[in-house]
């Protein structure tokens, strides 16, 4: 409990509190998720966000994305972000994300850094990849509002035959400092990330918690 | 091969791409071989400059045209005008349309068809054109849904002051390699399109404004 206690906020710690979330990321629409606002403690996102900030990046351009990625965070060297790491890869984190979303068996985890600037964006996709089980953004962007773009967007979805297609954007969360997104990897969980349209820099740390072969 | 019996590509092809020892070299650029002296993994050939004046009127009809959405959020988004086999079903209710209609019919003309044949060293036939538009926030995929015949496609070009820092150019993909078509007003590019080629067309961004990219997809049937 000891690594939960130094970087997650005491409320996020609450027994009752903890319940509630699990019931809320299970019943949630278009596909489970939680939004967990001001999750970490104030002075380790405020270090962590400016570790990410002089970490090295490269541009990763496809017709689905373009960004700025970090290498592997776990094999990044900066001291913030190993500590960082330390906690979000412990044993006890998992458990803790594994109560959450009610997922078991929790083992590996992705970690990346990204730096979303202007005319950035990742267009819609369903994460579906063998192992994926939740997936995550620590998202420690500040000064966005909705005229600046960045928004982590969620699809309805239909099905056409076998197919399941995403058809419109029913849900829309504005990049918000200090905040933790967690959905599960389903076959309808199509989401994207809006363009940025704007000098801000949307930073964030994003992967998946996997389950076994992985 | 060229004579002046070609009435149609007179009439919209700029001089130079109708004199024999040009085309003759423009058929020896599309079938060259790689540093290796291997066949290139994606063949192509981009022209620039192509059509002659008369394509400014045909650039002003396209930008008017009336569009459908086409939007499957993991595939596509982009307005496209018309699927045409047969270029008399387009939309003629008006006379500002003729030399629009004009231009289309030179791709579906013999004339044409010989061209590209000679071109390429394909035999092509039924072709099927369509007219995409794409603006900001439009883009096309790679998906493995999108089922590829083979065949020879001609993409025209005619969007004026298009910059690709906005995006919306056409990529090609095959195995490692990539290419990505540079916007050019008033150019063509053709190429040969297998099953294991994918392409894509990049998303346009917010720098785009209200511009438009407009191209023609022309699409060449093998001849049995």
């Amino acid at each position: 409990m000891d690594r939960l206690n130094q970087w997650i906020a005491t409320q996020y710690l609450e027994e009752k509190k903890i319940s509630l979330l699990k019931r809320q990321f299970s019943s949630a629409k278009p596909f489970p998720h939680i939004v967990l606002q001001d999750f970490f403690r104030e002075e380790k996102a405020n270090a962590l966000r400016d570790a990410l900030l002089s970490i090295d990046y490269e541009k990763k351009e496809s017709d689905l994305f373009s960004f700025l990625q970090s290498a592997d965070l776990r094999i990044v060297k900066n001291t913030v972000i190993k500590d960082f790491v330390a906690f979000y890869t412990s044993t006890e984190f998992k458990r803790y994300i594994e109560y959450l979303c009610s997922e078991k068996g929790i083992q590996g985890i992705d970690l990346s850094g990204f730096v979303y600037s202007d005319t950035d964006y990742l267009l819609p996709h369903d994460d579906q990849l063998q192992g994926r089980k939740i997936a995550y953004v620590v998202n420690l962007s500040k000064g966005f509002t909705a005229k600046d773009g960045g928004q982590l967007e969620f699809f309805s979805t239909k099905k056409k035959g076998k197919e399941i297609l995403p058809v419109k954007i029913v849900k829309k969360f504005t990049p918000s400092y200090n905040t933790l997104f967690l959905f599960k990897v389903q076959k309808n969980s199509f989401h994207q990330v809006a363009e940025v349209t704007s000098q801000k820099k949307r930073v964030s740390i994003g992967g998946w918690f996997h389950g076994k072969n992985v | 091969m060229v004579n002046k019996e070609m009435e149609k590509l007179y009439q919209w092809l700029k001089k130079d791409y109708l004199q024999q020892k040009t085309v003759i070299q423009m058929r020896e650029l599309y079938n060259q071989e790689n540093d290796s002296n291997q066949k290139q993994v994606i063949k192509q050939l981009q022209l620039q400059q192509f059509f002659n004046t008369k394509i400014k009127t045909v650039v002003k009809q396209l930008f008017c045209l009336d569009a459908t959405r086409k939007y499957v959020p993991n595939i596509y988004n982009y307005s496209f005008a018309q699927k045409i086999r047969n270029v008399q079903k387009i939309d003629d209710k008006s006379d500002g349309n003729k030399e629009l209609m004009n231009f289309l019919a030179l791709f579906q003309s013999e004339e044409w068809i010989k061209y590209i044949s000679f071109i390429t060293g394909i035999k092509v036939v039924n072709c099927t054109l369509k007219i995409k538009s794409f603006g900001h926030k439009d883009y096309s995929l790679i998906h493995d849904s999108i089922e590829q015949k083979k065949a020879i496609i001609v993409l025209v070009d005619i969007t004026p002051n298009w910059k690709d820092e906005f995006g919306g150019y056409f990529v090609l993909h095959k195995g490692e390699e990539f290419f990505v078509v540079p916007s050019a007003e008033n150019s063509i590019l053709i190429y040969e399109r297998d099953q294991e080629m994918k392409s894509f067309v990049k998303y346009v961004n917010h720098h785009a404004g209200k511009k438009k990219k407009i191209f023609l997809e022309i699409e060449y049937e093998f001849s049995t």
